[in-house]
């Protein structure tokens, strides 16, 4: 018998892979953000006049927040039977 | 310099425009031109995370903590990595749910509990109250430093006045009206206050520019940019200790506020307001995603040169570090900057107060006040007409004490904390409900026990390493409590539970609380089993994004009710006309017509719940539809089925189609050997009919003569013997016709068996002719043979075929006069199927135009059948073109009426085999 194609879990990353990339994303800034990568840049010293921590967190920041425009900028839409019910479904006044 | 009055008067225009764009927004949602219905509003919107906490806060945290303002901004933009993920979900089930607060959702998801409802409502309520109460300070404070300039207060200076002369007490009742006004004008919560997340994204804009005003001109304008700022920084070491992670655990502290204000994005009631509940469209959660990030980012840049600068410039340290935001411009002379501040701050407070008084104010009344109010009895609720003006009512006051009940905190505690350690008491509260949160919309398993046993021992952890501390060290508790621990136990010292010291008080109750909150959520889950309706409600969050998810629970809802109580039941919550506009759209949408039924279906109660739950929350609807409703629903047992059959009914249903099919074509069939059966019923009631009718002629006549001889013994000899001679004629034609019966029946049923074999057409004619010679001889009648010696040999029955020729001579000398006619036999090869024709041709009376078509059927006689007595049974040629079509041949006649017939058929060389064809 052959069944319908059914649709995988919304982390499975079925379409485009998006989900993919948003986790990589999230492990990436999860090990800029914390120790020990944090460690190697807690120290005193500076860069172009800035601290080093300073400069390179909000650096990281931007690099992820970059990344994750990117990723949600670039990526085709997804389906249209994936789309949300939008404002549909509001009954009522 | 800054009078009173202009402070006043500014902050009141501000209020105003802030009111007048919510009005503006109110409006342009009833015109149908919805002006938050685009990602940035939304992305903005989110930013009421930037509180006073952020605007005053961050700095005065950065000062004594470095770069340990930043966790608390870093998260949320972890989660917001997330979001696609998991907000998306949770915007998705609100949805489909008309989720209306986070109370709502829990409760919810966990089976539609009251309990867990009013659990999150009470500890969302005393968790929230320090976060408001720290909104209410930094405003007071800031109005209060802003007056006395061009002196600045000195950190502790700040008495409390009276209750009527404390700026506190007026920023409250100021806040709690707007609240009001923004929050409660109108009922159904599940709607978008879209005026209100208008207002919040404005708001979030003026924070912003007001911050990065100050910035840049703390950066550039007091220093030389961020270089000389930070080389003048460089140059004390205490500042630049402040660059430093710190040792272990600063990072333990690091981390765990990383997590908490991860957690906190989406837990916290206001978080959950705007990002899920006003979330319009799920597609501006992709701008939201990284936008927001951004906005923290930007607000948080200037953070640390102001610390820095607040503490190059004030380097005795009397001033509170909470107030260099408005302090340094202050002293510097930019008045207006210090004023755009001071907005700044303001607008950040009254955005998070507005926000959360609302999502508070929706969850006491729809998940605490009304389900206790519909218990009690005597208030009669159910019965009553209108209760929309009751739950406005409700709100109004919930928004009022909440306030108030802040206002309280900042009295009783306020004074001795700092901004952010008083933010972070409630960011740990919040956190508690990330387990049955998150959990509950990826987890299916996770049950009511398991959720409310979490949030129990959670909160309970939280009340008592942090919130009852807090109380402590302001004096309203012995301070032996936090010191000795209760009881003087050392062990269970609020800050340093069962020895675990060396950490920050929240970093302490945070890693107590979750691990408490979560290991119950997750033992307690395993340990006890779903009731019917957890398990449907869990299957809907937890599967939204199946195509099915989205149809809510009326699949397992099997309750009916009266229509005109179901609807009077909505026109109490939600007013007369939007509920029969409500169901006329549903009507609409469904294509039906609603004034035709009396009784509503599972669908439509369902519909009316999900929208009464838009109103007073699931768990309340669903409590007041069942007053209305017969029926429930369906068992666990059911549930299951149905849950864990749900995969498999796509290929039931394409069984059942196959079946069905298959059913169609069988039913076909029957049809059609039931139309066969009805007509060879038919003709077997023809032929016993005619079978009887042919029977009784002979014997009436056998029957008659008997009786003329047995009533006259005195008849002369010759008559009497003329007599007997017609019974003996008769009893032979009589038992001829009965062989014949039986023959035809035979033939008929297939059940005649045939012995197909070699046979010469030439010896079976001779032999068919010297078996009947006699009856020639008798009538003096010729009968000439024609032999054709090409004549192929046949396989096929002989004796079969005997018969037939037979039939077909005495039928000829049957009609033949004597002496004057003459029969003729012929038997030829067939020239074109390589077969053999066979014809017998008589000179006799011939056979009538009219009676040729039907001379092979059943009992059809030629001649007068009253005048002349019938020479054959009719029986003959039927048996003839039987025995014929059984041997694969055909037979038919040629006449001329007056010149005689030639009777003909034609015969296959092999006679199919097997096959039983009917012959008709």
């Amino acid at each position: 018998m052959n069944q319908e194609p059914r649709p995988l879990a919304p982390w499975s990353g079925r379409q485009n892979g998006l989900n993919e990339k948003l986790v990589a994303i999230f492990l990436l800034a999860l090990a800029l953000f914390n120790p020990p990568l944090l460690a190697v840049f807690g120290v005193p010293a500076s860069f172009l006049g800035l601290p080093i921590l300073y400069l390179y967190l909000f650096v990281a920041w931007a690099g992820v927040i970059l990344a994750l425009a990117l990723a949600m900028e670039r990526t085709p839409d997804e389906t249209p039977e994936d789309r949300g019910p939008g404002n549909a479904g509001q009954a009522g006044g | 310099m800054l009078l009173e009055w202009t402070v006043i008067g500014v902050s009141f225009a501000y209020l105003c425009l802030l009111f007048a764009i919510a009005y503006y927004g109110d409006k342009r949602a009833d015109q149908g031109r919805s002006l938050i219905n685009n990602p940035y509003v939304y992305a903005l919107s989110i930013a009421v995370y930037c509180t006073s906490w952020t605007f005053y806060g961050s700095v005065g945290r950065a000062a004594s903590s470095g770069i340990h303002f930043l966790p608390i901004y870093l998260g949320p933009t972890l989660m917001a990595v997330v979001w696609w993920i998991v907000l998306r979900k949770m915007v998705r089930i609100s949805k489909a749910n008309r989720i209306t607060s986070i109370a709502d959702f829990i409760s919810s998801r966990y089976g539609k509990s009251q309990l867990l409802g009013g659990l999150v409502t009470i500890i969302a309520v005393i968790g929230i109250m320090p976060y408001i109460s720290l909104q209410l300070k930094a405003v007071s404070t800031t109005f209060t430093v802003l007056l006395s300039h061009p002196n600045l207060p000195v950190a502790g200076q700040i008495q409390s006045a009276p209750i009527l002369t404390d700026t506190a007490f007026w920023v409250a009742v100021l806040l709690a009206a707007f609240s009001i006004l923004f929050g409660t004008r109108h009922i159904d919560a599940s709607e978008h206050h879209e005026g209100m997340v208008a207002a919040i994204a404005f708001e979030s804009v003026v924070k912003l520019v007001a911050f990065v005003a100050v910035g840049l001109l703390v950066t550039f304008g007091l220093f030389g940019g961020f270089g000389d700022l930070f080389s003048r920084a460089a140059e004390d070491p205490r500042l630049l200790a402040l660059l430093e992670v710190g040792d272990a655990g600063r990072f333990g502290d690091w981390i765990a506020l990383t997590l908490l204000s991860m957690v906190v994005i989406v837990c916290l009631p206001r978080q959950f307001q705007v990002a899920v509940v006003e979330n319009v469209d799920e597609a501006h959660i992709r701008k939201a995603v990284w936008m927001f990030p951004l906005y923290l980012l930007i607000i948080n840049i200037f953070v640390l040169p102001i610390a820095f600068a607040g503490l190059i410039v004030f380097p005795d340290g009397d001033i509170n570090p909470d107030i260099f935001v408005l302090a340094l411009p202050m002293v510097k002379g930019y008045e207006g900057i210090a004023l755009l501040a001071f907005i700044g701050g303001l607008s950040a407070a009254t955005g998070m107060v507005i926000v959360e008084t609302i999502a508070l104010a929706t969850m006491v009344c729809n998940d605490l006040v009304m389900p206790g109010l519909l218990r009690v009895r005597w208030l009669a609720l159910q019965s009553r007409k209108d209760l929309t003006r009751l739950l406005l009512a409700i709100r109004r006051w919930t928004i009022v004490i909440v306030i108030l009940l802040g206002y309280l905190y900042v009295r009783l505690i306020g004074e001795s904390f700092a901004l952010v350690s008083i933010g972070l008491v409630s960011f740990c509260a919040a956190a508690q409900f990330a387990p049955a949160l998150i959990g509950g919309i990826f987890w299916r398993g996770a049950t009511q026990k398991g959720a409310a046993a979490g949030l129990v021992i959670g909160f309970g952890v939280w009340l008592y390493t942090l919130l009852l501390p807090s109380f402590a060290r302001s004096g309203w508790l012995p301070e032996s409590f936090v010191t000795d621990g209760i009881f003087g136990i050392a062990l269970l010292r609020p800050y340093e539970l069962f020895g675990l010291g060396g950490l920050e008080p929240v970093t302490h109750s945070l890693i107590w609380s979750m691990m408490a909150n979560l290991g119950a959520y997750v033992l307690v889950s395993l340990l006890t089993r779903q009731s019917a309706m957890e398990r449907i409600q869990a299957a809907l969050f937890v599967d939204v994004f199946r195509p099915s998810g989205g149809q809510g629970s009326s699949r397992f809802w099997r309750g009916t009710a009266m229509l005109a109580e179901l609807k009077a039941l909505l026109a109490r919550f939600l007013g007369r006309e939007r509920t029969e506009r409500a169901f006329a759209q549903y009507a609409e949408r469904r294509g039906i017509d609603l004034a035709r039924q009396r009784e509503a279906d599972p669908q439509l109660v369902s519909f009316a719940e999900n929208l009464l739950g838009g109103t007073i929350g699931a768990a309340s609807a669903r409590v007041m539809v069942a007053t209305v409703s017969k029926g429930e629903t369906i068992g666990l047992q059911e549930v299951m089925e149905i849950l864990d059959e749900a995969s498999q009914v796509i290929a039931y249903s394409h069984q059942l189609e196959q079946k069905s099919r298959e059913l169609e074509a069988a039913t076909t069939e029957l049809r059609e050997a039931n139309e066969r059966l009805k007509e060879l019923d038919r003709m077997k009631d023809d032929f016993i009919s005619t079978v009887t009718h042919e029977l009784r002629t002979p014997l009436t006549s056998i029957r008659s003569f008997s009786e003329i001889l047995h009533d006259n013994p005195a008849l002369a000899g010759d008559q009497r013997q003329e007599f007997l001679a017609i019974i003996i004629r008769e009893s032979e034609r009589l038992t001829r016709l009965i062989n014949q019966v039986l023959d035809l029946a035979k033939l008929e049923a297939g059940s005649m068996s045939w012995s197909l074999e070699q046979v010469d057409p030439a010896e079976v004619v001779r032999e068919a002719v010297s078996a009947t010679s006699q009856l020639f001889r008798d009538k003096r009648i010729p009968l000439e043979i024609q032999l054709d010696p090409a004549a192929p040999i046949l396989w096929s029955d002989r004796d079969r075929l005997i018969q037939v020729i037979i039939n077909l001579l005495s039928n000829a000398v049957k009609f033949c006069a004597a002496d004057r006619d003459r029969v003729e036999v012929r038997l030829s090869r067939e020239s074109a199927g390589g077969g053999v024709v066979i014809c017998v041709k008589d000179t006799g009376p011939g056979i009538p135009l009219h009676a040729q078509p039907t001379i092979f059927e059943k009992f059809q006689q030629i001649g007068d059948m009253l005048t002349a007595k019938p020479e054959g049974t009719g029986l003959g040629l039927a048996i003839c073109r039987s025995i014929v079509e059984r041997l694969g041949g055909r037979i038919w006649v040629s006449s001329r009426p007056g010149s005689g017939a030639e009777f003909c058929f034609r015969l296959p060389e092999r006679a199919p085999t097997g096959a039983k064809e009917e012959t008709r």
